[in-house]
């Protein structure tokens, strides 16, 4: 991608601003058709305790109800008897298709990127069936120009109220404001849909509008609307009477507006589900029906739709199925009349660009938000803008601009967790950067990150900085059980954001002496195996990482202690910062400036006779083999280097499981203290890594082992997140800590250096003992004598 | 053989269905239906006001125990003619034209608003399958669909269990705008042609 198609897309999307307001309303809210700023609903998030209570306990048992529907459907798949008949051994199942979540993902890709990569004939296929049977199409360029249309068939017809069903394309175009606006009165009838409506609000969640609110609020809400007495307690009693208040507005309504779950290419046919009942009746029961739909929602067939509702309730409520699953192709009735409009605002654009078109796949589930560590402390409002979740944070700059689109990406840690569990494959993480990148070309990156990365550039500042750095620091550090922090209650006055930044994690003081210089005697003396392993002989170049080099010089001699235990000859290439660091702030320029140094020195390892390049710290590993295509997208050579180097590049816990194949007994006798496990998010959800460093410490080192709950949900480091929203990462953080101390464990593994100071700067901030270590560190310590 | 797998189909889609949150009965004869409903919907005890399936859109065999229950009970069960009709009677009995076992689903493939209607609005929804409309799983439901959609059969609905909500703290309710029950009713084969 050059760089002048970049600028033509921030023009583009310099020009869609026009829906979002800048300053700050009086009220807050008294147009609340537009949400607030962001730092506005930052705030407001983070005051919220009950929002995080029922976002905790909202994913936890979401993650639970998930994995259990879709393994009764793997289940499934696999017995001998599928309904009624016995399958064969070598049969496939039922359906002819694999009922695994991946297969299943796999082919619901294909079939969107099907349309998407032949998508105007899709279109015109979908247009022609539909008008065939008598619905009449309208093809929508922008917000404006659907808006302009209902609104004309409305007026036309006299209509003054409206019934809907829950459509967010209806929020990203915000038709209920142009509605009022000349006296029509939108009621939404989707249960959650209507209590935000009351409220003012948007909806908090794509498929759960109003999971921030409670019971107290739903019946004051309910009370105000309708006069009549709300017991706050009976949910059922609040129910009941949104049933009955809301069967007039359907019974009365001149015209009922739905959305889409998909549009169907082959027949014209549209489809919606639904759990309340409310969809069929707004489009049985008026007149006229209005579809809105997103040109991104075709699929070919009734084979992908299918397929759509087998991935689509079970990755959204984790049913197999919802209650109501209709397809309609025409009006039914001889007086009925059945519109669709066909909205871009921004689809075709994000089309275009290669790194964007596949987030166009996106069947809307949530299931992004349900496992986001950052959407539970803040909610959808902070964590989005319309559209909530990752996808909200990629798709929102195409749809409402830039400036819309800038706060809620700056939320995401990029844990990857999301990527995990789309139905569509769709590589959210990256794109998540990739708006980074974009908001840092526009708007330049936080000064704190500007400092940062200013450091981290070149190799000799860098050194030379933190050289200076351990000397200076020495009054303002303490030890602090087994480690040093800054401290800095010496000082007189702290500025603000400096406080917000440390009173709830402590940051590292620099070591005294780095880690390359450490390792040098270690380097020098002969390696003698005392470990059997399949390695012996092998010489491999030690990766040793950036903070771990300045910060954590124990890490990389346990590492290389390790490696010559193994009988491998380790070597010390010249190196420095692999550019995670760069390409997590958005500045995509530093980190290609970053890896292409990394790429450098390590092509230069492996030439002079390295087998296997080894680094303790896991993020490097993955983003060599992960992140610089992405970096290097316009630099095909590049791409081609970084692939030669990361096909040699492991990450230790990998090395030492497959390579190495460690084998229990080769290790001292462990004392008789329980370890907890933290998946460190990239090894887990990118590598897929989590029975090999148990493995390691269950079976080889014969550590009694205690798994903590949700040990894979991210920790709150996030790179350099956690210096920009410092106030959300200490959420999640003490989620981790919580859940570490729950298991009983005094001592918690993991293997990247990023976690571990992002947490032990929390557990010594909280005056807390839990011990925080590399596994490198635990390895090293069993090592025969 | 086939005999077989019929009972077997009908067993699996008896467990799924009860799986969603309704209630499902089997008849083997039509005699037995008609006892089964005339059981299910008390006229002679019980005041409610039930909507009919209009015999003129169903298979003979069963429309024939339709009529006799519209002539027997003209005060108590009616064919759905209005809006305002349905929405004040109790139960809605309506005839599937599918039934599919992965799901537990019944399927309505009806253009009339009035037929469509008895299986929205009243709180109870009753519904007549006849056995040999089982479908397997929701591929074949495909096909099905194509073959409606080219007969010009415009508004197709999978239905699965009641009506239910868990927008409010997430408490699940069940019966929000549509049924809050769903009662199937596994009748007699129909004739090829009446599939």
């Amino acid at each position: 991608m050059t760089r002048v198609k970049d600028i033509f897309t921030l023009q583009w999307m310099r020009s869609s601003r026009n829906a979002v307001e800048q300053e700050a309303l009086p009220d807050g809210d008294s147009n609340h058709h537009v949400p607030a700023p962001f730092p506005e609903r930052y705030r407001r998030a983070l005051d919220d305790l009950q929002l995080r209570r029922n976002l905790l306990n909202f994913q936890r048992s979401w993650r639970v109800a998930r994995d259990k529907v879709f393994g009764d459907y793997l289940a499934e798949g696999k017995s001998g008897e599928v309904y009624g008949e016995q399958l064969q051994p070598e049969q496939p199942p039922f359906d002819g298709y694999e009922h695994d979540f991946q297969s299943m993902r796999h082919r619901m890709a294909a079939y969107k990127d099907e349309v998407l990569n032949n998508h105007e004939q899709y279109i015109e296929q979908f247009k022609e069936a539909a008008k065939r049977n008598g619905i009449i199409i309208y093809e929508a360029a922008t917000a404006e120009d659907a808006n302009r249309y209902v609104l004309d068939l409305v007026q036309r017809q006299n209509i003054h109220l409206v019934a809907k069903s829950k459509s967010m394309v209806s929020e990203e175009i915000g038709l209920n404001a142009v509605l009022e606006e000349i006296g029509v009165e939108p009621v939404e009838t989707d249960l959650g849909e209507w209590i935000v409506q009351l409220a003012h609000e948007h909806p908090s969640h794509m498929v759960m509008p109003a999971i921030h609110k409670n019971r107290l609020q739903v019946a004051n809400l309910f009370e105000h609307a309708t006069g009549q007495a709300v017991p706050s307690e009976d949910i059922g009693a609040q129910v009941k009477l949104a049933r009955e208040t809301l069967r007039q507005e359907f019974l009365a309504a001149g015209v009922g507006i739905s959305g889409a779950n998909a549009l169907v290419a082959d027949s014209g046919a549209v489809m919606f589900v639904c759990n309340e009942g409310n969809a069929r009746l707004v489009t049985s029961l008026p007149r006229l029906h209005i579809v809105l739909a997103g040109i991104e929602k075709l699929v070919p067939s009734y084979d992908a739709a299918m397929l759509q509702v087998r991935l689509l309730a079970r990755s959204a409520t984790c049913q197999p199925i919802t209650a109501y699953t209709t397809f309609i192709n025409g009006p039914a009735e001889p007086d009925k009349e059945m519109h669709i409009v066909l909205i871009d605002n921004g689809r075709r654009r994000m089309r275009e660009l290669p790194m964007f078109k596949d987030a166009l796949r996106c069947i809307r589930c949530a299931a992004c938000a349900n496992v986001c560590p950052s959407y539970q402390v803040v909610g959808g409002h902070a964590f989005g803008y319309i559209y909530s979740g990752a996808i909200g944070l990629v798709n929102t700059p195409f749809h409402h601009g830039i400036d819309a689109g800038a706060g809620p990406q700056s939320l995401c840690v990029s844990c990857n967790a999301c990527a995990t569990v789309c139905p569509v494959e769709i590589p959210l993480p990256q794109q998540i950067l990739e708006v980074r990148a974009m908001v840092t070309e526009e708007q330049g990156l936080p000064p704190i990150k500007k400092a940062l990365l200013g450091v981290w550039r070149n190799p000799q500042v860098f050194r030379l900085l933190t050289r200076m750095g351990a000397v200076a620091q020495n009054p303002l550090t303490k030890r602090i059980g087994a480690h040093r922090f800054l401290n800095f209650q010496r000082l007189p006055w702290i500025p603000a954001d400096l406080k917000t930044l440390i009173d709830w994690r402590k940051l590292p003081a620099l070591a005294p002496i780095p880690a390359r210089q450490k390792v040098k005697p270690l380097l020098r003396s002969r390696s003698r195996a005392t470990v059997p392993s399949k390695v012996e002989g092998k010489t491999i170049a030690y990766f040793v990482q950036c903070l771990t080099d300045v910060l954590y010089p124990n890490m990389a001699t346990s590492t290389v202690k390790i490696l010559k235990a193994l009988g491998c000859k380790v070597v010390y290439p010249e190196q420095h910062c692999c550019g995670l660091i760069a390409y997590d702030a958005g500045d995509k320029q530093a980190a290609k400036h970053l890896a292409k140094q990394t790429i450098e020195s390590l092509e230069k390892a492996l030439n002079d006779g390295a087998d296997y390049i080894v680094t303790h710290a896991a993020s490097c590993a993955i983003a060599m083999e992960h992140d610089y295509e992405r970096i290097f997208v316009d630099e095909p050579d590049w791409i081609r280097r970084s692939k030669v180097v990361s096909a040699k590049t492991l990450d230790l816990i990998t090395f030492l499981d497959k390579v190495a194949q460690l084998q229990p007994g080769s290790f001292k006798k462990p004392e008789n203290v329980p370890v907890t496990y933290h998946t460190f998010c990239q090894s887990g959800n990118v590598l897929n890594m989590h029975e090999e460093p148990r493995r390691l410490l269950r079976d080889v080192l014969g550590i009694e082992l205690r798994e903590m709950a949700e040990s894979n949900v991210c920790c709150g480091f996030g790179g350099s997140v956690s210096m920009e929203r410092p106030e959300m990462c200490e959420h999640i953080l003490n989620r981790k800590l919580t859940n570490i101390e729950e298991s009983g464990a005094p001592v918690v593994i993991t293997d990247n250096p990023g976690c571990i100071m992002h947490m032990r700067g929390g557990i010594a901030a909280q005056g807390k003992q839990t011990r925080v270590m590399h596994i490198a560190e635990l390895i090293a310590h069993y090592l025969p004598e | 053989m086939e005999a077989d797998t019929d009972r077997t189909h009908r067993e699996h889609y008896i467990e799924r269905v009860q799986r969603t949150g309704a209630t499902i009965a089997q008849v083997e004869s039509f005699d037995a239906l008609e006892a089964w409903l005339l059981d299910y919907l008390q006229p002679e005890t019980r005041h409610l006001n039930i909507i009919l399936p209009d015999p003129a859109n169903l298979p003979p065999s069963y429309a024939q125990i339709i009529t006799r229950l519209l002539e027997r009970y003209p005060a108590r069960m009616e064919i759905g003619r209005s809006v305002d009709q349905i929405s004040r009677c109790d139960i809605g009995i309506s005839m599937a034209d599918a039934g599919v076992i992965e799901t537990g689903s019944i399927v309505f493939a009806r253009n009339e608003l009035e037929d469509r209607l008895s299986g929205m609005l009243p709180p109870v929804q009753c519904v007549l399958l006849p056995a040999n409309r089982i479908l397997v799983n929701l591929d074949r439901l495909g096909r099905a669909i194509e073959r409606w959609q080219t007969g010009n059969r415009r508004y197709v609905s999978i239905v699965t269990g009641p009506s239910r909500s868990s927008d409010i703290e997430r408490v699940l309710t069940i019966g929000v705008h549509g049924p809050k029950a769903l009662q199937i009713l596994l009748g007699p084969a129909v004739k090829e042609e009446e599939l």
